[in-house]
């Protein structure tokens, strides 16, 4: 079955044409998928309506207002603290040192394990280069995930997490361990693709998505300071070019 | 003035010198551009400075300008920008760390800090929610559902396909609706069918 997948947002606003949204209504008698993630769009985007408009602070243009008023008068900048001091963070990031931790293979313990864990990755980097620190982190599983078997995949992770079993029960009994260059590869992806990500990578697996090579990373998040993880997010990575195929996440 | 200037015209006359028109400007767009940076970075404190960052780029960059867009577009952009710089210095935590740069201290990010200003019951969940979902996401939905701009504005401000951007409101808001532990019913949906089946011949 293919999904409507461009339209459904637009139907959930309702602001489809009047064939379309009758296609997408027939769609949704036959298709259990998209009658949940509908209901689940149309709670998310009521949710976004409820968030009100927060006062600016009142000065937060007035750098910008003096140098305004230099430019107007004299035509030329100069003198471009902030500006700069930006521009070179942004310049760090992209030649720095870029240090990935991993806790592996698997989170359970507390996140003081963590922090020693990052530490002692970030005392063995060198420089200009993504490091994981167990060389064997890369699970190849011969799947191929779609949006259901990955929110299914996603949602396993609850069942894991209450018996403090997390993510193993969810993976194929026979599951390969990349090498350290294919662990590196698919570490660079989610650096690039998945930099907001807050939680603790806690599964790497190469594997299909819809047919295409792809990367599954999951990370635990939690509230941190000890407190046990309470959401998991699985991001599904293209191999070649990092792309987002998808995303799944679901609460602990 | 009687009827009130088009921002593009303000930005001519602000070009030739009048710097009245450019605090017009800051006017009009501060509580958007501060709103969507709030919304897209979770915490007032880098709000504040993307928003700051958007009106120095405004008035350092403002003659690149060239009016074959709306002004309000182009300011979109500039804000988005200014959110994905602030996101891009936050990369060393706690998955990703950048090595300190000689003695100085990595700034400790925090847990998010609660939004007073919001009076509805619920919308700090949803501001929290917001941030355990993509970036990619979450600016659409900022954009589309949070300001309320048309897909086709959203797809000029980002420079994507409209079908991206239908596709990315579509699951960002699955994504939100899922860190809001909104109802999912339980799946009762028969095993999939072979991808075989899915196309005519």
């Amino acid at each position: 079955m293919t999904h409507p997948e461009e339209q459904l947002a637009g139907y959930v606003d309702g602001a489809l044409p009047p064939h379309e949204r009758r296609a997408v209504d027939a769609h949704l008698i036959d298709c259990a998928r998209c009658r949940r993630e509908v209901a689940l769009a149309a709670g998310a985007r009521t949710a976004l309506g409820s968030l009100t408009e927060v006062p600016a602070p009142p000065d937060v243009a007035d750098g910008a207002l003096r140098e305004a008023g230099a430019a107007g008068r004299a035509r030329q900048t100069n003198g471009l603290p902030a500006w700069y001091r930006i521009a070179g963070v942004a310049a760090a990031v992209a030649a720095g040192l870029l240090v990935v931790s991993l806790v592996l293979p698997r989170v359970g313990g507390s996140s003081d394990e963590a922090a020693d864990r990052r530490e002692a990755a970030a005392g063995s980097v060198g420089g200009g280069a993504i490091t994981s620190v167990e060389a064997t982190a890369l699970e190849i599983q011969q799947v191929n995930y779609d949006d259901a078997s990955l929110s299914a995949f996603a949602a396993s992770f609850k069942t894991a997490q209450d018996t403090s079993e997390v993510a193993t029960a969810a993976a194929p009994a026979e599951s390969l361990a990349g090498t350290p260059r294919q662990t590196q590869k698919a570490l660079r992806c989610i650096v690039k693709s998945a930099p907001d990500e807050t939680g603790l990578l806690t599964q790497l697996i190469k594997a299909r998505f819809q047919g295409a090579p792809a990367y599954l990373a999951v990370f635990l998040g939690g509230p941190g300071a000890d407190q046990p993880p309470d959401s998991v997010s699985v991001w599904v990575l293209a191999t070649d070019d990092c792309a987002i195929l998808s995303f799944s996440n679901a609460r602990l | 003035m009687t009827d009130p200037a088009r921002d593009e015209d303000l930005v001519l006359r602000y070009l030739q010198g009048d710097a009245q028109a450019f605090a017009e400007l800051v006017t009009r767009h501060r509580s958007r551009v501060f709103n969507v940076a709030l919304r897209v970075l979770g915490d007032p404190d880098d709000a504040r400075d993307a928003t700051q960052d958007t009106f120095l780029t405004m008035v350092r960059k403002l003659s690149q300008f060239r009016g074959d867009a709306a002004f309000t577009t182009w300011l979109h952009r500039v804000t988005v920008n200014a959110c994905y710089d602030i996101l891009r210095k936050r990369r060393r935590q706690p998955m990703l760390q950048l090595a300190p740069e000689g003695d100085e201290p990595i700034p400790d990010i925090g847990p998010p800090v609660e939004d007073h200003a919001d009076a509805a019951v619920g919308s700090i969940d949803v501001a929290r929610a917001l941030q355990l979902i993509p970036e990619q996401y979450r600016v659409v939905l900022v954009l589309a559902d949070v300001q309320d701009l048309p897909y086709e504005e959203i797809s000029r401000v980002l420079d994507v396909p409209i079908g991206t951007v239908k596709s990315r409101v579509h699951r960002g808001r699955i994504a939100l609706g899922r860190a809001l532990g909104l109802p999912e019913e339980p799946s009762r949906e028969p095993a999939p069918a072979p991808r075989t089946s899915e196309r005519e011949p």
